[in-house]
């Protein structure tokens, strides 16, 4: 099973339009896909009209007994299903801190679902801390997603940065370019020239739509109500490129 | 569907499984989807005309794995599933062409998961649904849907007929809304006393399910020690006939290589016993039949060389790698254009009246009962007495020339070790019943392992003479550029390496053969009586 993260310090840059997305497309073309929402938010959960609550909350799934199966609702669409978030999950980073070996006990929990599942997408909250860590050491890759701006480029700087300082494997890291707004001259300045971030972005880019927002009001991925339209073939675009970047 | 059918495990299936139900009437499918949506919060979905044909290789490796494959049509899209006979999804694909092999198919995981299945075997179309379904979404208090109920109405499309239409209610539970599910189902069997189905219940009404025996036909022969000799001939030679008829019409039509290997298999078979078996039959009949199986072996060798060439197709990719890989593109299409040459060839001599003539004495003969009184000096003895007899001298010349194999010894001798060795596996394996089935299980076993290295020092050998005679044929039409020749060049020679170590195996293939231990156990077994007493 292929672990992905969608992952950026930075809130607000697309990750969970992304999560939701991309795991579609994964389905749609045959994995059998599982997402797990990790942000306390729930905007995935919300996305797929799943109760955002799993029973005994956050840290009960990773511990032995609990029983990460039974967490698992099936979304209305085929080979996709989802780990509703859970409001405790907002104390991620104190459960990590306080739990021994937190990486062991996520290892065990991925290798579980391994066995029904071929692609697993975390949605992560927002933040650099305990739980992201722990996240750095199962993921296979974490998908970044970044507005073409300053700041955004900035924050990816200091992933690498990061990601350089500590000890373990490295996940490899796959940024892409989000809310892209052909307007805005920062935007195609920066997209004009890839080779200045600190890893090379993917080549799909997904535009600054209204589709995407549009995704909160139909509540679904933006191939169930508008296939044809620009994000969906973005995203599938991007789907692929992570796909071949990870064989 | 669902997320119903994900589940890996058996828990897992029982416990998301979806519900099948039989209707009679329609009026019971709309009675039924009238008093659901009056107890829940629903959606209606209209699925229009969806038809579902379903492949298995003619062997039917994936029923046998509990597995079918269903091409989905609808709206335009066509989607791969791979479904358990039960009907649960373990994989999908979206798709433009339905493969005809899983080899056809873009790598990732539905390619993983049907060719370790498959194999290289063709995907024949089994069974075809046609049909329109009425679907019914349970929604929880978010709007999610929890249970689809989809009411289907089928008819089953086989060769040119069109079976009376079938009504179905399907309840399929998402993953994790066990309850509301439970709720569809109280209703249905309880108010309305619907039955479900047994789970594999479509399967059964497809003929999916149906146990395949294969088409080789009563393989090892039905013979019984104290048989007279010439008797389990006829009855050996009886059920290779069975299984070159058998497999006719898909030599004929070519959709799987595999029709024509088990045919040839069944008439090598037929000649090994001719050769191997004599003093049963008059000699003149046994030349005649003898000199016509040669004839049917002539006419169906060249597709059977061509089918292997091709299947060698993707080793030898991997042998030059990605890169020049396109440089086999002449090779195989002149594999294909003379594969399908010598099929015609092939059609014709089935179609020719030599090839029926051959047949039907064939057959008349074999159907004759054995004479009473007989002029052949092993057709009245037990056929026991006779296996043994063939069997141990064929044994102890194996034996003889394999051990005098040396680094020096010309390929023409292993080669004729290697047909011996062929030939006493035929003779085991028709005589299998009238021995201890353990002990000829482990002689079957040890002659294997020799018959493998002496098959794949062939092979190889085979594998060269057949791409230099190509790359001749292709150059000398112009149609082979240089690069091509030095690709064809490489792969001789890897290949004329891994014949070499194949051959530096032999000696010690041979040694593990005639081992003090394996030959007592042999002369146990084969060593005709009164020579074993006589030692």
């Amino acid at each position: 099973m292929k672990v992905l993260a969608c992952y950026n310090i930075k809130g607000g840059v697309g990750k969970t339009a992304a999560t939701v997305n991309l795991a579609h497309d994964s389905a749609r073309q045959g994995a059998r896909t599982l997402i797990w929402d990790l942000d306390p938010q729930g905007a995935s959960s919300f996305y797929f009209r799943v109760k955002p609550k799993v029973k005994g909350g956050f840290k009960r799934l990773l511990m032995r007994k609990g029983r990460p199966e039974n967490a698992i609702r099936g979304t209305d669409y085929e080979g996709l299903d989802l780990i509703p978030a859970d409001f405790s999950a907002r104390h991620m980073d104190i459960t990590f801190d306080r739990t021994r070996k937190p990486t062991r006990k996520l290892k065990r929990l991925i290798k579980r679902l391994a066995k029904e599942y071929d692609v697993l997408f975390l949605d992560c909250a927002p933040s650099i801390g305990v739980g992201s860590e722990a996240l750095f050491d199962v993921v296979d890759a974490l998908i970044v997603p970044t507005i073409p701006t300053t700041l955004s480029v900035n924050t990816l700087r200091q992933l690498k940065k990061h990601l350089k300082g500590r000890r373990g494997r490295a996940p490899l890291v796959l940024p892409f370019f989000s809310m892209v707004d052909g307007r805005k001259a920062m935007h195609r300045k920066i997209c004009k020239h890839p080779e200045d971030l600190a890893y090379e972005p993917l080549r799909a880019r997904i535009p600054y739509a209204s589709t995407v927002e549009k995704m909160g009001v139909h509540r679904a991925p933006v191939w169930a109500f508008a296939a044809g339209s620009k994000p969906a073939k973005a995203y599938a675009r991007l789907g692929k490129e992570i796909r071949e970047e990870l064989e | 569907m669902s997320a119903a059918g994900h589940g890996g495990s058996k828990a897992g299936r029982r416990k998301h499984g979806e519900r099948l139900y039989a209707l009679v009437t329609k009026r019971a499918g709309s009675q039924a989807i009238k008093t659901l949506q009056a107890a829940f919060t629903h959606r209606v979905e209209a699925v229009p005309a969806v038809t579902r044909s379903y492949h298995d290789t003619f062997d039917r490796r994936l029923g046998r794995a509990d597995s079918i494959l269903c091409v989905l049509e609808a709206r335009g899209e066509r989607e791969l599933r791979l479904e358990t006979l039960t009907g649960d999804l373990q994989r999908r694909l979206v798709t433009k062409a339905p493969p005809a092999f899983a080899a056809d198919l873009p790598r990732g995981p539905f390619r993983d998961a049907l060719e370790p299945l498959v194999g290289i075997r063709k995907l024949l179309p089994q069974a075809k649904v046609v049909g329109t379904a009425r679907r019914l979404c349970v929604l929880s208090k978010g709007g999610k849907t929890t249970v689809r109920v989809a009411l289907e109405s089928w008819r089953a499309r086989g060769a040119g007929a069109t079976t009376p239409e079938l009504l179905l209610l399907r309840v399929t539970p998402v993953r994790g809304y066990a309850k509301p599910a439970r709720a569809v189902v109280r209703i249905l069997e309880k108010q309305l006393a619907l039955e479900a189905l047994p789970a594999t219940a479509l399967a059964q009404m497809l003929g999916l399910d149906l146990p395949d025996e294969g088409t080789t036909r009563g393989w090892p022969p039905p013979i019984e020690a104290g048989m007279r000799a010439d008797e389990a001939a006829r009855v050996i030679y009886r059920g290779l006939l069975a299984t070159m008829r058998a497999n006719e019409a898909g030599t004929r039509a070519r959709t799987d290589p595999e029709f024509l290997h088990e045919y040839r298999v069944a008439l090598r078979r037929t000649r090994a016993g001719l050769s191997r078996l004599k003093g049963l039959f008059p000699q003149r009949t046994t030349d005649r039949f003898k000199r016509d199986f040669a004839w049917l072996g002539a006419v169906t060798g060249p597709v059977r060389d061509m089918d292997v060439q091709l299947l060698e197709i993707p080793s030898y990719e991997a042998d030059i790698g990605k890169k020049d890989s396109a440089q086999l593109q002449p090779l195989v299409a002149w594999v294909t254009a003379e594969g399908e040459r010598a099929q015609r060839a092939l059609v014709a001599a089935l179609d020719s009246a030599r090839y029926e003539r051959l047949m039907k004495a064939w057959s008349a003969f074999l159907e004759k009962p054995a004479p009473a009184r007989t002029r052949q000096p092993d057709a009245a003895r037990p056929v026991e007495d006779l296996a043994r007899e063939r069997i141990w001298k064929l044994h102890r010349r194996i034996v003889r020339h394999g051990l005098a194999i040396d680094a020096d010894t010309p390929a023409e001798a292993v080669h004729a070790v290697r047909l011996d060795a062929k030939k006493l596996r035929y003779l085991m394996e028709f005589f299998r019943r009238v021995f201890p089935a353990k002990a000829i299980k482990s002689q079957i076993a040890a002659l294997k392992r020799l018959q493998e290295v002496l098959g794949r020092f062939n092979d190889f050998e085979v594998q060269q003479d057949k791409l230099k005679h190509a790359a001749a044929s292709l150059s000398d039409d112009g149609k082979l550029p240089l690069e091509g020749v030095l690709v064809m060049g490489q792969l001789v020679e890897t290949l004329r390496r891994r014949q070499d170590e194949a051959r530096a195996e032999i000696e010690g293939r041979v040694a593990g053969f005639a081992t003090p231990a394996n030959l007592e156990r042999a002369a146990r077994l084969f060593a005709p009586r009164a020579q074993e007493q006589s030692a």
